[in-house]
């Protein structure tokens, strides 16, 4: 199979453009397509601003002061329909280039090339596919390149599809964005322990910057005598910290893998009295069960010691201890200081980097697997939306009702300017949805928070997860990293819909790579190949979208879903209320309560639950309110 | 982390200059001067790695403000530079190393660039802004003598260095701009600004000074805001007239404390403290208008735009530090107030607030 040869250089961050994308187009369509980067760099005698220049060999080519690098694209890779040839030896690829791991090389020139590319590329945050990459990357010798007949002007006809195709390649960058973001939301929702510890290592860090600058304005203001017991909240407050970081830590590290025989073997080193693991074991019992008497905690602490015992790492968090007592005995002056307090300082924020590092790297080596069945989610180029063919982890039919919803209204609204999202669009995003499930879509509390109407918004006031995450996402449509500290901060559940929103807004070439580390990391090549298949009939549909089938000016029409309607055909939902709010808790078979439902007026359903099944009134109340929440779509959304 | 994405084709354009090239850059506030000397010292970083990672080039950033070096530091931690200094000019041991990095350059003297140039073997890079010039004069304490700071042309031209200009500014958002650009400093700024808004300021008006605070709070707590800064006038009760009796920072802070909101706070100004701003904890930070100079926040909270009875008197001394407060944010700005608004924001169209 033929290869074909794109002549590319680091000017202007192409190689970090390219990799943030997994794509490459022609530089025209960087300053059209509204997502990404708005530039690409076109070198003279090899590159065109209107289409790719693909060379049959390696060409010969210069650009001082930046690193060459070619890619080296399979034919498979394109579609040979948008392949022109120009002279001997040369062609014009009119459209973009998906990148497919398998038909793709990337030839530099040396290995110190390599070297600098990549370190430079490191520090770029939506530069996030490098890694899976990186076994493609391949040194070639100048010698294997060939001197082409400089190119000064390439007569190509204009392409009167360029306005689809670059449509066309945002609609699909907002759709990966959506399948990116409910992935990483999984691997978000699957890593939540490890998060904790994360916050709980801020933590520290925030509590260390609260003290420091009160012994400052001390330091500052020499009043140190008069005011030396304010400190000390601050500094218990400072250890405590430490003290619930360092149990996170052991629990994340060890806690894992413990279970009873490590329980009962580290009782054994421990107590002299007793000698067999029978006796271990019967003693446990006898804590566990006086415990549970008792309401005393023996059983915890042992679980929590034998965790100590068993790690080493106990030594960085004592250290830190020491840094922080020997930080707090200098500035009572109570000690000569070893260190000065900007070198104590420095210690100290090196260790918890250091310790924030090692917990990373034990994370790295994970492979995921997806929960979700990609393939029960569909997309059509078309009208732009998504459908939902299998039920999503944990919701009801409802609830991805609502969630398809959101999307598709994002989708339709998803982000077109470079810089923070427009509050107008996010506002727009919010009335559609206020307007489907309120009817009254500028008053909602939300909307009204948002535009500065009323001064308190509390997110209890979104009393469902779907709409808990999409508020996460209105208030942090900008950064993933916010996004994510706000899902921590607030407890959030299922976050993975707030990364898909966020991926469906934002789309996939603006996803920070802080949150596809794991994905395009070598541990998880099946996962990479999942989506990857999962993706690729997508780009393969897209060369089948006609002109007039797509209206580029307008985003298409989302078609809003109606509120479930209960019935007797086994809806879903009524199955889910009844196993979880009536099945023993009322005296009502399923299907009574499915003929209970029917009746709408509260009285009715009072005197029809006495009167069948004696039901008193003040539990039919109850229920009938717990019916018209779980129904009314305006409570979802205040 | 970078996202190059955001560079236009200028700030490209010095970006690609040569790490053995000296210049000035002079820059408006938020024309991303500091974000191309971290491009700079990451450049470096890289390019010594790259030739010879045994004998890595020696590299120093001095700043004039301590709060400027903790910006810098928590910048160039992250992006794991090993650099030898970051270092408060004060405490600049003055020893010769191959590349030197100069922010706010304005702050400085003849005197103090001329050690600072002959100190940099292979080249130093100078960046700042006349506009922002915090002290006209400065002592020289070897000689106690008072020497005038220099302007960035007058160092271009003293060192004679090639100057680049960045005449936008990518930090602050057209609508903050708007309200920034009324209270006085540079009128054209609003036209400079390429960042549109996601939203215009806050104007909020509360019944007494603590609503304001309880405001600020529970916004922060709401929004789970973690790059903040509170911004007040005074730094201390004494200062300003006899009724800044919550308008400063010991006040405002024992009203957190009592309230128990985690928050970070300065009660000196920049090189008098013994550490600098925690950029690496996400806590709020309560400073003066004046410790603002050159940091950036995602939120920037002005209580207190009030001062009645004196009104003159607020004008006359804190026109250009109010302005410093105001352009601090790059994304959103509240302003609030208990009592009749500061006239600084007199004839100030609704239209550019909400």
């Amino acid at each position: 199979m033929a290869n074909y040869y794109y002549p590319l250089s680091t000017r202007d961050f192409a190689f970090e453009n390219i990799f943030s994308s997994e794509s490459v187009s022609p530089a025209i369509y960087y300053s059209k397509r509204v997502f990404g980067f708005d530039y690409f760099p076109v070198i003279d005698g090899v590159n065109n601003e209107q289409t790719i220049l693909l060379f049959s060999e390696p060409p010969v080519y210069q650009d001082d002061n930046n690193t060459k690098f070619i890619l080296e694209i399979a034919e498979a890779a394109i579609n040979t329909d948008e392949l022109f040839f120009i002279a001997e030896g040369l062609f014009a690829y009119s459209g973009t280039i998906y990148f497919e791991k398998e038909h793709l090389a990337i030839l530099f020139f040396s290995e110190k090339e390599i070297r600098i590319a990549l370190l430079k590329s490191n520090m770029s945050i939506p530069t996030k596919a490098v890694d899976k990459y990186a076994p493609s990357f391949k040194i070639i010798k100048d010698d294997f390149c060939r001197a082409f007949p400089v190119i000064k002007s390439v007569s190509i006809q204009t392409d009167n599809d360029l306005p689809l195709k670059v449509a066309l390649d945002k609609r699909y960058n907002h759709f990966k964005g959506f399948i990116y973001g409910l992935v990483i939301g999984q691997i978000a929702n699957d890593r939540k322990r490890e998060m904790g510890l994360k916050v709980r290592l801020q933590d520290i860090t925030n509590a260390f910057a609260e003290l420091k600058s009160r012994l400052d304005d001390q330091l500052y203001t020499k009043h140190k005598s008069a005011v030396d017991k304010r400190f000390q909240p601050f500094i218990e407050k400072l250890f405590h910290k430490v003290d619930a970081a360092e149990h996170t830590y052991y629990q994340f590290v060890f806690g894992s893998d413990l279970n009873e025989e490590s329980l009962i073997e580290y009782v054994l080193s421990k107590a002299t009295k007793l000698q067999s693991r029978q006796a271990v074991a019967l003693y446990l019992d006898h804590v566990f069960t006086t415990d549970e008497l008792l309401g005393t905690t023996t059983y915890k602490s042992l679980i929590e010691n034998c965790i100590r015992d068993r790690g080493n790492s106990s030594k960085v968090f004592s250290e830190l201890r020491n840094y922080f007592e020997q930080f707090i005995q200098i500035f009572q002056g109570e000690v000569k200081p070893k260190y000065a307090f900007e070198d104590l300082n420095n210690r100290i924020k090196s260790l918890l980097r250091n310790i924030t590092e090692d917990y990373l790297s034990k994370l790295s080596a994970r492979p995921y697997h997806l929960l979700i069945d990609l393939n029960g989610v569909l997309y059509d180029f078309k009208t732009n939306e998504v459908t939902l063919n299998t039920r999503q982890n944990y919701l009801n039919t409802k609830a991805d009702n609502e969630f398809t919803f959101i999307i598709n209204a994002i989708l339709k609204f998803a982000k077109s300017n470079k810089g923070p999202a427009q509050k107008e669009m996010i506002l727009k995003i919010v009335e559609e949805i206020g307007n489907v499930y309120t009817n009254r879509s500028k008053s909602t509390l939300l909307y009204q928070y948002l535009e500065n109407k009323i001064d308190v918004y509390s997110l209890d006031n979104a009393s469902n997860l779907v709409m808990k995450n999409f508020v996460a996402f209105v208030f942090n449509p900008d950064s993933l990293e916010k996004l994510d500290d706000f899902l921590i901060s607030k407890d959030v559940e299922e976050r993975w819909m707030a990364f898909s929103f966020w991926g469906a807004y934002n789309g996939f070439a603006n996803i920070s790579k802080n949150f596809t580390l794991d994905i395009f990391s070598a541990n998880n090549i099946v996962l990479q190949d999942q989506i990857d298949d999962y993706l690729r009939q997508y780009i393969y549909a897209m060369v089948h979208v006609k002109p007039n089938v797509i209206n580029l000016k307008k985003p298409a029409q989302t078609s809003i879903p109606e509120p479930p309607i209960p019935n007797n055909n086994g809806d879903k939902w009524l199955l889910n209320f009844y196993n979880q709010y009536v099945a023993g808790k009322y005296k009502l078979a399923l299907d009574e309560f499915i003929d209970a439902v029917k009746i709408t007026q509260l009285k009715d359903f009072q005197d029809n639950l006495k009167s069948k099944y004696q039901i008193s009134k003040k539990d039919s109340l109850r229920l009938f309110n717990a019916i018209k929440n779980f129904l009314d779509p305006t409570i979802l959304f205040r | 982390m970078i996202d190059p994405s955001e560079l236009d084709e200028f700030q490209r354009k010095i970006r690609g200059l040569s790490i053995n090239e000296s210049y000035v850059i002079k820059g408006c506030a938020g024309s991303g001067k500091t974000l191309l000397a971290l491009y700079r010292a990451l450049d470096i970083h890289i390019n010594s790695l790259v030739e010879d990672e045994d004998d890595p080039a020696s590299f120093t950033v001095v700043v004039y403000t301590k709060a400027l070096k903790g910006f810098l530091r928590s910048g160039i931690t992250e992006l794991k530079i090993p650099i030898r200094q970051i270092i408060h000019f004060k405490k600049w041991d003055g020893d010769p190393v191959d590349y030197i990095i100069v922010d706010e350059a304005q702050d400085f003297t003849k005197t103090e660039i001329d050690e600072l140039s002959n100190a940099s073997v292979k080249s130093i890079m100078l960046y700042g802004d006349s506009e922002q010039q915090l002290y006209k004069t400065k002592k020289n304490d070897s000689t106690s003598t008072t020497e005038r700071t220099l302007t960035i042309e007058q160092i271009a031209d003293q060192l004679k260095l090639k100057q680049f200009e960045l005449l936008k500014n990518y930090r602050l958002p057209n609508t903050i701009a708007a309200v920034a650009a009324h209270i006085g400093g540079d009128k054209d700024l609003e036209s400079k600004c390429v960042k549109i808004g996601l939203e215009k300021p806050r104007l909020k008006r509360f019944s007494d000074w603590t609503k304001e605070l309880d405001y600020i709070m529970e916004e922060i707590n709401t929004r789970n805001y973690t790059d903040v800064a509170i911004l007040v006038p005074f730094v201390e009760r004494e200062r300003g007239p006899y009724n800044n009796f919550h308008r400063n920072i010991p006040d405002v802070n024992a009203y957190f404390d009592k309230k128990a909101f985690s928050h970070e706070y300065k009660t000196s100004d920049s090189g008098s403290s013994e550490f600098e701003i925690d950029f690496e904890s996400n806590l709020p930070k309560l400073l003066s208008y004046h410790a603002s100079k050159g940091l950036q926040f995602e939120t920037v909270f002005i209580p207190f735009c009030d001062y009645p009875g004196h009104d003159k008197w607020f004008i006359k001394h804190y026109k250009s530090p109010l302005y410093v407060g105001l352009t601090r944010s790059y994304r959103n700005l509240y302003v609030t107030h208990s009592d009749r608004l500061t006239p600084f924001f007199d004839g100030l169209s609704p239209l550019k607030y909400q």
